[in-house]
């Protein structure tokens, strides 16, 4: 198993414009395709029709990627997601089809296109799909450091807590999110870059503490998550000219939000 | 009843017409005035015609054809007219709506100055004669002044088809126009007149809905589902009550349509035809169980189409649910379009995450509004989405002071995240300053439409600490309230020959019978010397019903023309011109104040005290009448009314003074409180048995309260002894009743008299009766501390409870003389503080006692039958007064005896 994680994102407001038919079946007028890169799952694109819908990104020229995902998706299960990709815009080549999760979804493959096509239908009876994040990149791993077992993660719950003096709840549920504390081992020289202190100073300076998560690369679970600790990363636990150094990451999965009917 | 909209506000212009030929058929024949009042008439002289028409049109934004309320059935403008010269001819008033077509929008561009070209926007004014016979045309005599006008635009006419809504396009787009017609013709007749526009109202055809007894429904259908409104079968005879002649409408909701919204397909519409739902009154529909459709999962709008016959001319009439409310005397206002939620596993109580949605408008100087949606989390809505950017709310509290009625609301201050500078470069072009910001409160598992309003704001204060945004929030009502009355002042720019006592005096308001015949300084009010060399005096802003003194220098004069006589001019204002000149005496009058037909009380004019409370509000400080409840009004009158207090009120303003001060004045003077409801508009109302004993909200203390109650005696504040002065007029400065009370009681008890240190005012009634009355609720409610309970309960109790809401309050350790408590203590709300973080809500009440200690309860009386006749044999355990002589009740069986309980 190995943790894996993208901070680039290859879609933006030039490989997927808005309000351009070419790129997208329908479009709704407040959830427009640049929610789809704005690195808020909460904050969604939103069809306005329901069969065969698709979504096209069209990069600057046929470029290898390994790793797309949606996150914060509304898509019913059993519900068609596939990928397709193709140099010109016709004559798409399957690239892999989705198994079905739960609000975020990534698929690891390799593959060379200008042009990718992310198919969607959905039934009469679902609602109109919606996507918070589209994510076309390269995953990444880190090359001398290795999780170490025995870190927390799950779901964190925020609540309103209110209780009577008899005991009687009347706690509310405000939100949820999923936070993972992870801790690497990484062995360092002095003539090597670390490859974990490149990786937080690319998030924070380009994403605002923000990237996709592969805890386990052989599980289907990917996480859009912020890092939560922002200085004390890292303990030294062996000098020499070999140090060994300890990384705690606290992070948290971006919110839903909420969608009201 | 037919649903019915109502504007209280308008914009004025004026066409001045002059011809040689009468004809007024040509462009050049009319000028476009800009008049600051309702101007109208015509002179004839041989050879040349002068015709003056006043245009009318309600200012605010509501008055358009809107989608669920587009189709007119007929219309009527109400005014107070007075003639603007004693040279006056017999003559017909009549109404048009102009055919004006260049430019659309001339209202905005041309009555506020921006544009004033008359010739060439007024390019296709009708010729006068095509709208003669569409609407009531009464002809005022000499002595008819002040007079109150009620022009109806017809509903039907032969071989036209419903006039109203043929008339709509030009009605919205330019309103009315007042014309007069002379009668007899011939001579060297002539009419000038001038008034005040007061009210337009129009009967709409489209059905309202105000609510759904559901709010949703299961995905296989076969539920009962009960419309409630307005119009969904006009009564036939109401219709052609202004039609010309009567028809027949078939007015009837003819199919009721689900759209879903989510893209669902959608069932086929129910028809009445096949009897898939019965119109039970023109206020419900019902769809049985057997005939509401399955329905795919989602929210659905409910839209509802009438096919209505009045001789060509009506298209369909379509409306959807919820866009619009009508109370229950038919008085339409804004809605919320209902969505019907289709689902198996929804249940209406279940409440789940709770949510604050704020609504902001950024404004430039060219007036265009940018909205921002701000939550505290992103929420996506069918429509809108919410930047979940607020970091910090402060809590809320609204509440309503139990001594003088004024409701208090307290500033909150909201901090919103900035840090991708959105907010910073808003403020570089757009003005915050005074801008609405709504407050709703929403659940997460309910559909948008469910959201309720918690309050209206405006901004009043905001600045930024690093990526942080703040914003002081005021409540609406302080822009209203905020406001001078007397709103109107005399000034030499006005009046050039104004007396220099006057100059920048208010012009007075007078409302009720404010007279003043004894003492050192004679007259209720003093009148404006406005005109030296006319001798002319203003007595007041609008149209007086009558004068009946007048006093110079506290010298009786004569009027009739011997040392005065009285005018409506102006756009109705009253006026005294005396024969001879007064030079600097003081001149003062009495008078029966103004006149407003719905509202008059049995003299003639407004002095109910709910309609003088109304009249201040929508008239004086010129509220729009939609924010105000005038179903809570109507019913407060009838009470004061039923009490023989319907000519117990008055006010009368000489000296400017802000409105939150008067009306503070006339809650107090009527034992109301008013306070902003949390459907937004302005409520009135004085706490009476009504629905007290029948409330369903109970609040156990070991359920619901998150913590133990504050159960405050408050015995410092007791009161057992009061005075109060009432009656109140300003030229001798003076209150002319004086009352005292007391609790014997209560002093009995204390061993002393408590007065509560100051004299009570109750200004503006004149009804001794009235302030005994509220002096023995405040010593009931006083002598013995004001009992205030205050508790925490979770804010999901928000939807159930408002200010003034009754309650039942159930307290193990409440006094009980076997010591079980009390089961359930009756309480209202007085005000409610809204803590965002914690979600909980604190609740200050009052209790009722001292409401309920003056009523004798047999049994339940909001559920009991009136009489023991009619009373199931169940319900006669309870009390019910029997024939004192025979002993026996009137179907023969005997009566009751009081007999004491303990040894039961």
């Amino acid at each position: 198993m190995t943790l894996r994680y993208i901070t680039t994102n290859l879609i933006n407001s030039t490989t997927l414009p808005s309000d351009d038919a070419t790129y997208r079946t329908t479009e709704d007028a407040i959830y427009k395709v640049a929610n789809l890169y704005n690195k808020r799952p909460s904050k969604p694109f939103r069809f306005t029709a329901k069969a065969a819908q698709w979504l096209k990104v069209e990069l600057a020229a046929a470029t290898p990627v390994t790793f797309a995902g949606i996150f914060n998706h509304n898509i019913p299960s059993g519900e068609t997601i596939n990928l397709e990709g193709a140099n010109a815009d016709a004559g798409y080549a399957a690239v892999c089809t989705a198994a079905w999760r739960n609000h975020d979804i990534g698929s690891f493959f390799t593959a060379t296109w200008k042009w990718w096509k992310l198919n969607i239908g959905v039934q009469v009876a679902d609602p109109f799909p919606q996507i918070g994040e589209f994510v076309l990149g390269n995953y990444s791993t880190f090359a001398s450091a290795w999780v170490q077992p025995g870190q927390a993660d799950g779901p964190t719950f925020a609540m309103a807590e209110s209780q009577t003096h008899y005991g009687q709840d009347w706690s509310e549920h405000l939100a949820n999110t999923q936070e993972f504390r992870i801790s690497l081992l990484n062995l360092t020289d002095p003539a090597t870059v670390d490859d974990l202190q490149t990786f937080l100073t690319d998030i924070f300076e380009n994403s605002n503490g923000k990237f996709i998560l592969i805890p386990d690369h052989t599980k289907p679970h990917c996480f859009y998550v912020r890092v939560k600790n922002y200085k004390d990363f890292a303990y030294r636990e062996i000098y020499g000219t070999k140090e060994l150094r300890r990384w705690s990451l606290e992070l948290e999965t971006l919110t839903r939000g909420i969608t009201l009917l | 009843m037919i649903p019915t909209r109502e504007w209280t506000k308008f914009e004025i212009a004026g066409l001045e017409g002059f011809s040689t030929d009468a004809n007024f058929e040509a462009i050049e024949d009319w000028t476009l005035t800009k008049n600051p009042y309702l101007y109208f008439g015509r002179i004839h002289e041989p050879v040349n015609y002068w015709w003056y028409n006043g245009i009318v049109r309600p200012s605010d934004p509501s008055f358009k054809s809107q989608t669920s309320l587009d189709e007119i059935l007929d219309a009527v403008i109400e005014a107070t007219i007075g003639t603007e010269e004693s040279a006056y001819d017999w003559t017909s008033i009549y109404l048009m709506t102009p055919t004006i077509t260049d430019p659309n929008a001339w209202i905005e561009n041309i009555v506020n100055g921006k544009y004033y070209d008359g010739e060439n926007e007024w390019d296709s004014y009708p010729a006068p004669p095509k709208t003669l016979d569409y609407h009531d045309a009464p002809y005022v005599a000499a002595g008819d002044f002040p007079y109150s006008l009620s022009n109806w635009l017809w509903s039907y006419k032969t071989g036209e088809g419903c006039w109203g809504n043929l008339q709509q396009e030009n009605l919205f787009r330019s309103g009315f126009a007042f014309w007069a017609h002379l009668w007899p013709p011939g001579g060297n007749p002539r009419a000038l007149f001038s008034g005040r526009p007061m009210r337009l109202k129009i009967r709409y055809l489209n059905a309202i809905v105000n609510s759904l007894n559901r709010a949703s429904v299961p995905l296989a259908g076969g539920v009962e589902l009960v419309l409630t409104g307005l119009g969904f079968h006009n009564d036939e005879d109401e219709l052609n009550e202004h039609a010309h002649p009567a028809i027949g409408w078939n007015d009837s909701v003819d199919k009721i349509y689900f759209e879903g919204l989510q893209g669902q397909v959608n069932p086929p519409a129910l028809t009445l035809a096949a009897g898939d739902y019965t119109i039970d009154s023109n206020t419900q529909i019902t769809i049985p169980a057997g005939k509401m459709p399955a329905l795919t999962a989602g929210t659905y709008n409910i839209k509802l189409m009438k096919d209505v016959v009045a001789g060509g001319g009506i298209p369909d009439v379509y409306s959807y649910a919820g866009d619009f409310h009508c109370d229950s005397s038919g008085r339409i206002r804004d809605g919320r379009r209902i969505e019907l939620l289709a689902a198996d596993a929804y249940a209406d109580e279940e409440k789940i995450t709770p949510l604050i949605l704020t609504k902001w408008r950024f404004k430039n100087k060219l007036g265009v509004e940018i909205i921002q949606n701000w939550s505290e989390i992103d929420i996506c809505t069918p429509g809108t989405f919410y930047d979940g950017k607020i970091t910090n709310l402060s809590s809320l509290r609204r509440g309503i002071s139990d001594n003088d009625g004024l409701f208090a609301i307290s500033d909150m201050t909201v901090e919103v995240a900035n840090g991708n500078r959105e907010i910073s470069i808003l403020l570089t072009t757009n003005l915050l300053k005074n801008q609405l910001v709504d407050i709703e409160f929403i659940w997460g598992n309910r559909p948008y439409a469910a959201r309720q309003s918690i309050l209206q704001c405006i901004v009043d204060d905001h600045g930024m600490k690093g990526s942080t945004f703040w914003a002081l929030l005021k409540d609406i009502t302080r822009k209203y309230f905020q406001v001078q009355v007397p709103r109107y002042l005399c000034t030499e720019a006005e009046f050039s020959d104004i007396h220099e006592n006057a100059k920048g005096k208010a012009m007075p308001e007078v409302l009720g019978l404010c007279s003043v015949t004894t003492g050192d300084d004679l007259g209720a009010t003093e009148a404006r010397c406005v005109d030296t060399v006319n001798k002319s005096y203003l007595v007041a802003r609008g149209s007086l019903y009558s004068i009946t003194e007048v006093y110079s220098d506290n010298v009786l004069m004569a009027g009739g023309g011997v040392d005065y006589d009285i005018f409506y001019r102006d756009g109705g204002r009253t006026y005294i011109d005396f024969v001879l000149t007064q030079g600097d005496k003081k001149v003062t009058f009495n008078s029966a104040g103004y006149m407003f037909p719905d509202w008059d009380s049995a003299g003639g004019y407004v002095q109910n005290p709910a309609y003088i409370i109304a009249f201040a509000m929508a008239f004086l400080a010129e509220i729009p009448i939609e924010l105000i409840d005038m179903d809570l009004i109507d019913a407060l009158a009838v009470d004061f009314e039923t009490a023989g207090y319907d000519t117990s009120g008055h006010l009368n303003l000489q000296a400017q003074t802000t409105f939150d001060i008067v009306l503070l004045e006339l809650l107090s003077s009527y034992g109301c409180k008013g306070f902003p409801g949390n459907d937004g508009r302005l409520k009135i109302e004085k706490k009476s048995i009504a629905g007290v004993l029948s409330t369903s909200k109970h609040l156990f203390d070991q359920i619901d309260l998150i913590r133990p109650a504050d159960r405050i005696e408050n015995l410092r504040s007791a009161v057992n002894l009061a005075s109060a002065i009432f009656n109140y007029q300003p030229v001798p400065d003076k209150y002319f009743g004086s009352y005292s009370s007391s609790r014997p009681t209560s002093i009995a008890d204390f061993e002393a008299e408590i007065d509560g240190g100051s004299v009570l005012q109750f200004p503006w009634t004149n009804s001794e009766n009235l302030v005994r009355e509220l002096l023995r609720d405040i010593l009931y409610r006083l002598g013995y501390g004001d009992k205030i309970l205050s508790f925490p309960i979770s804010m999901e109790h928000i939807d159930d409870y408002d200010l003034f809401t009754n309650f039942k309050y159930q307290d193990p350790f409440g006094p009980s003389a076997d010591g079980t408590g009390e089961v359930g203590r009756y309480y209202y709300v007085m005000s409610l503080t809204y803590d965002w973080r914690s979600r909980t809500i604190m609740v200050e009440a009052i209790d009722l006692q001292w409401l309920l200690r003056q009523y004798f309860i047999l049994g339940d009386e909001d559920a009991l039958p009136v009489n023991w006749n009619i009373t199931p044999d169940a319900q006669r355990i309870w009390g019910y007064l029997c024939n004192e002589i025979t002993g026996k009740f009137a179907d023969g069986e005997d009566g009751k005896i009081l007999i004491t309980e303990v040894g039961l």
